[in-house]
Order: structure tokens, then sequence, then C-alpha cells
């Protein structure tokens, strides 16, 4: 049987692996912490805007595993907030231990606290192994690496304003490595608009016990709850560094917005100094989760692998990328989008087939190539989204964001028709 | 390009010097990189550094110490040291080794020298001193009061393995005045469960003898012979044998490389650093080794002897 090895246990990770378990290869999953969906655990918001679309789409690809136990998450639906319509509010924590299940019933061998630090080589364009930190060896016929680009420390260090003991919790599980670069290929780092590197993650979570009565049943009646920042406090030139360019509206500078995604209060906002955000009325005994820096978030797209739009890694034989590895993208849904077509292409190479490239004609297919476009004629400052920025207004242009289901599934149907 | 590991990586000097001067064995951005790109598991070291007011960390320190006993037997010279209590614990493991000079001397007379014993109760280290050259004779002239600095810790290669190794059968091949370096890697051993064999090169006298652990199988061997050499042989092969440390010179290293690659490719290898060491901070390079090819400072590296090293 054939054996795909993928770094990486987040949203992207996991896609491909059940994608390529489902196709019949053989699967490892290695995941350097003792939970999986990475940067994915402070998810929450889903479907909103061509998210919707997306979402539907990936369902009748095939990818439904993993977007249908979102759904199963979501504690708020059709949930509007500023520049965003129908959004799904889900708990990550929730949605964990079920992508485990999931994994373990379809017979992926998940290796938890797996350190990935180095590769070995068959050749220049060929991984043999991927090196553990315990100096084991993991052999497979094609890779994949979904590693992700938030950190490591150093990183947030250098780029923003220190470790914010994120998810990720480099501090106990080490610092997350490029498998493409080990590999001898060049990363394409992110800039934001002053030119420095990276972006900041968009969003913090406030316990939400932690809040008062009145917000707490806001946020349980209505999903979002928006609250003016005081004048002085208003313009702390946070937009530019967001990494969530849908986020980034002028509401979105001026209130404090939350989010009720079950387990947390996601303030959308990369960081809120504590001192400042408990003279909003309400928030008088806020306290962050995760545990999180109040002054700092983690600092991502540092690492773009080179790649076609069959998600294989320029320069590489057997290697694949997906998630934040494989593009400047934002998102869970965004994640899963790509892992599908690694994990899927991934065995299909493997087998000695034609890779497959979703047609522009689904916002899926199109999201992948366009993003590859603008990275390849030198823009390294956008982020894309199904949800928001340049990408959402692409969706709209072209007409490819359609929130009627039969629409979209007649639209696959059609397609999946034509290749069989 | 091969794995290296710091052995200060994480202590209580890191980051040092090099990471000043974008020398860091560890970290990419220490390096002089962009990025991040470490094999690092360990607590961030530019993270350290940035809290260090981007400096290298606590400096080692060279302390003033009184001799306690002194005994010298042809051109072996053993003294026993008081050191303060911190010292002392910092100096139990493994491949542990400092400096030492008379109190009159200048810096550059500091020889190193492996800690054969440590009392910590009585808070005193035991070194052993082969009068060979200028520097061993000036200390052995030297009165009752010595300048001790320290502590270093890369003594020997492969402590890793070594500390890894539980449960097995092990074989500790002593020669020289390398056998300091034999005492607490023996006791490391035994205190991970393991059982010890040790060959002591009968070249020089036996003189770790009443430091090391009565429970161990101990031969006596000429090992330059051919019956030497035979029973490193038979040892080698046994395949119960999964870590084999060498304290002696480089001659007999290579033999027991070459053994081990030959009959036993399994097990571990660490050797002691016979390094030509001065200044243990990575900085003066006459310690400077090729690791595959890759040029590494001896005082800081760690890495897999297995692979095989110029000196």
């Amino acid at each position: 049987m054939v054996e795909i090895v993928i770094v990486g246990g987040g949203w992207a990770g996991c896609t491909a692996a059940i994608t390529a378990r489902k196709a019949g290869a053989k699967v490892v999953l290695l995941e350097k912490s003792d939970l999986l969906l990475g940067c994915g655990l402070t998810a929450g918001i889903t479907r909103n805007n061509g998210r919707y679309t997306a979402a539907e789409e990936l369902k009748c690809l095939g990818a439904e595993e993993l977007v249908e136990i979102i759904d199963s998450a979501t504690g708020h639906m059709g949930v509007n907030f500023p520049g965003h319509s129908h959004a799904s509010l889900y708990d990550p924590t929730m949605v964990e231990p079920m992508v485990r299940e999931v994994l373990e019933r379809i017979g992926v061998d998940v290796r938890m606290l797996s350190r990935a630090v180095d590769v070995v080589m068959e050749s220049a364009r060929m991984i043999e192994g991927v090196v553990l930190s315990d100096e084991t060896v993991i052999e497979g016929d094609v890779f994949i690496d979904a590693a992700g680009s938030a950190g490591p420390m150093g990183n947030c260090l250098r780029y923003g304003r220190g470790c914010s003991m994120c998810i990720l919790r480099c501090p106990s599980f080490g610092p997350r490595i490029s498998i493409s670069s080990r590999a001898g290929v060049e990363d394409i780092v992110g800039i934001r608009d002053d030119g420095t590197y990276g972006a900041f993650s968009g969003s913090c979570e406030l316990n939400k016990e932690s809040l008062s009565q009145k917000i707490r049943d806001e946020l349980d009646r209505k999903g979002v709850v928006m609250l003016p920042i005081p004048d002085k406090d208003a313009n702390m030139r946070q937009l530019e560094i967001k990494a969530c360019q849908q986020y980034a509206l002028p509401e979105f500078e001026k209130n404090i917005i939350l989010l009720d995604t079950g387990s947390h209060a996601k303030l959308m906002k990369p960081f809120y100094p504590i001192e400042k955000l408990r003279k909003i009325p309400g928030l008088e005994r806020a306290i962050y989760e995760c545990p999180q820096r109040s002054d700092a978030n983690s600092v991502r797209f540092l690492c773009r692998a080179p790649r076609d739009n069959t998600m294989k890694v320029s320069g590489l034989d057997n290697l694949f990328c997906a998630g934040e590895k494989s593009g400047f993208f934002v998102g869970c849904t965004e994640a899963i989008a790509t892992g599908f077509i690694a994990g899927y292409n991934a065995k299909r190479l493997a087998m000695g087939e034609t890779l497959l490239e979703l047609p522009r004609y689904l916002a899926v297919g199109d999201l992948i190539a366009y993003e590859n476009e603008c990275v390849q004629s030198g823009d390294l400052k956008n982020k894309y989204s199904f949800s928001g920025g340049i990408y959402f207004q692409r969706m709209r242009d072209l007409g490819l964001y359609i929130t009627d289901k039969e629409w979209i599934k007649e639209k696959v149907k059609q397609l999946l028709g034509a290749y069989v | 390009m091969a794995n290296i590991e710091c052995i200060d990586a994480s202590s209580d000097y890191c980051p040092c010097y090099l990471a000043e001067v974008g020398e860091c064995l560890t970290c990419s951005l220490l390096q002089g990189e962009a990025f991040c790109n470490c094999r690092w598991t360990g607590t961030c070291i530019f993270q350290e550094y940035a809290w260090s007011g981007f400096r290298a960390r606590s400096k080692r320190e060279t302390i003033l110490c009184e001799v306690m006993e002194r005994k010298i037997t042809d051109d072996l010279l053993i003294l026993t040291l008081k050191v303060p209590q911190r010292m002392a614990k910092s100096l139990e493991e493994p491949g542990s080794y400092i400096f030492l000079r008379g109190h009159s001397s200048l810096s550059f007379f500091d020889v190193p020298l492996a800690v054969m014993y440590i009392n910590q109760m009585e808070k005193s280290i035991k070194l052993a001193i082969q009068i060979k050259g200028p520097k061993t004779k000036f200390l052995k002239n030297s009165n009752s009061l010595m300048y001790l600095r320290g502590p270093y810790q890369n003594g020997l290669f492969g402590l890793k393995q070594i500390k890894q190794t539980y449960r097995s059968g092990c074989l500790v091949i002593l020669s020289g005045v390398a056998q300091t370096s034999g005492v607490s890697v023996i006791d490391e051993l035994l205190k991970n469960g393991n059982e010890v064999t040790l060959v002591i090169d009968r070249s020089y006298p036996f003189f770790v003898r009443e430091y090391i652990s009565k429970d161990i199988k101990i031969y006596e061997e000429d090992l330059s012979s051919e019956r030497g050499e035979k029973l490193l042989k038979d040892l080698i092969s046994d395949e119960n044998i999964r870590l084999i440390y060498t304290g002696g010179h480089s001659e007999l290293q290579r033999q027991i490389l070459e053994f081990a690659l030959l009959y036993n490719p399994a097990a571990y290898l660490a050797f002691s650093n016979n390094s030509r060491l001065c200044c243990g901070e990575g900085i003066c390079g006459s310690c400077e080794l090729a690791v595959k090819g890759q040029k590494v400072r001896g005082c800081k590296a760690q890495f897999d002897v297995r692979g095989g090293y110029d000196g």
C-alpha cells in the first residue's frame, strides 16, 4: 500500500489525511503537540460570506466529513456582523475530539507528540523520510507539508511582540519547521503594508465567565456583541498588521466585536492590552484564554511554499503542501479546501495518475489558482479568504458567490459528470 | 548536514558569547538568518537572548580554591579541591570539566581537567593531572591556592546517548589519564540500571579503581597487544552491548569506531573529547573539529560519533 506522510495535524493536515485515506492510501499524520487542529483550535467562524459557497462545494466534492463536524458544533447560525453575513459560529474545542474520532475510525495512523525536525532526501528532488525530534525517520512515498506558517517563538519575537503562549505552545512542544525548505525549496515570505514580514493572528479569546452578565446574555442570544472603544484608544493601528483582512474594516477598529464561539468569546483584534480592555463597560473583569499575552499574538505567513495548482511543491517530485503553508490563506474552510486537493493528489501521484486541478468554475478551484497567480506576480501583501478582502469581492464579481445549496450541488454534479 | 547540538543550549550559560556575533550553534536567527529554522526542542534561545538584553547571559566564574589534598606518584598528580556547593553540583554530569591554574599564574596557564570524583558532603572535587608539558608543570609547582574556572560540560561526545541508555549492556573502555572521564560515565550508566563491563588499558596505572563501583566486571589488558585487540573485538561483538564509551587517546577511539561499525553497528558510541581546549567558550578555535565536513567547536558541539569526525 502507498504510504503518505503528512506533517501537521491542523485543519489542512487532517483533511488531507482523511482524503488520502479514503482514496485507499496508508496515511501517517504527524502532529507535534497533544491536540489536533493547530491554530484552528482558536477558529470558530465559518460560512460567513463566500465561505458558505466553499463549504457547500467541498461537501459536494467529497470533503464532507470536517464540514459536517463543524456544522454539528455550530452554536449560532446566520449571524451577521460588520461586513459579514450568515456566519456560523462553532466551538473548535468541541470539534477537536470529533476530528480525532473520524481519523481513528477510517484508519489514519495519527502520531501525536511527533515533531518533525528535518527530512532525509533520496535525491535532490525526492524526499525519502521525515526525521522526528527523537531522531526516528518516518519513511513514505509521498509527503504533505501542512506544518502551517505560525511562529515559532523566535519569529513571533522578531516580527511580532513576543511569544503570546498561543495555542501552538512552542515552548512545550518545540518550534515548527518548514519541511519544504528543509527539502531545499526556498519559502516565499508574506509582508504587511509597511513592508515588515508576516502578519498577526487576527483575533484572540476571552473567558466568557469573566464578562458581565449582560454581555454574556447578549452573546447567548445573538452570538455577537459590539462595544464602542473609547476615542483615545480607538486608533491602535491594528488593522494593517492583521492576517485576516476580511476583519480589517473600520468597524473593527472602533469597536470591540465579540463573537460567541461556544467555550470562548472571540475578540476580533490581534491583541488588546488588558488594562485598556477593562476600561470598557462590561469587561471590567475580563480575562484572556489560551493563555495569551494581552499585548501580543502569533505571527504567521513567513513560509509559503512555491506550488502549482495541484498543490505540489515546485522543485520537488513527491511533496505537496496544504493550509497556510500552501498560500496566504486565512481560515478553516480555506485550509480544508487546500488539504482536500493535496490529500487527493498525493494518492494520485503515488499511483502514477494525472494530478487534479480544480476548475476555476468553482470557488475552491479559483481561490487556489488566483492566490497562486497573485503571489507569482509579486503580491506578497494580500491574504485570501472566501469570507472577505479582495477574494470575496472577486467571488461576487465573477458570480462565484452562491448561497443556494441546490445550485451549488448542480454545479459540482455537472463538473463531476464531465470528469467521469 | 550533520546534526549538531550545543552542550550549553538552554543551560544557565545560554545564550553565550557566540550569540552576540551570529555564531550560535542552534538558533538560525542568531546565525544571522532572517527566520526561525532550528531543530532545538528546548526553550527558545532567541527568546532568552532578548530577555537577557541582547547580550550573552550569565558568564562562568573564576574562583579561588583551596587545595585540600595533593598526591603525586611518578607523573600523576591527584588534587582534591574545596569548591562552593553550587560548583560541586554543577559538575555532576558525565563530561564535566574545569580549567585550573596556580593562583599566581595568568589565564593562559589554564589546564582543562575532567572532574574525576565529587564529594557533595565535603564539597570537594578530585582531579587527576598527568605532568607532561609547561602548563601541567606549573600546576604541579603551584601552592595551596588555585584558580578554577567553570563549570564546563563538553568533556565527552555522546552525552545524550549515554543518558538515554537504560537497562542494557554497556562497555566502558579506558586508557591513560582519560580514565578520569570514565568514573561519572559508569555512575550514570549504573544509575540507569545498565550492566557495565570495564576494560582498562594496562599501559598506564589503573588509578581510578578506588572511585569505581565494585559490582562491575573489569578486564585489564594491554590494548595495543594482539590479546588486547581480540578482547576488544569479542566484547564489542556481544549483541547485548548497546553503548560503548571510550575514554582514551584518539588512535584507540578510531579502532573502537572501526570495530563497532563492523561488529555492532546498532550500539551507541561515546568518546572522551580529546580536543585541545583553551577557552571552553567557542571563541579561541583551538578545539575545532570537522564533522561530516562541517566545522564545529569541540568545546560546544554534541553529535553522533558513529558518523566519524576529524580532529
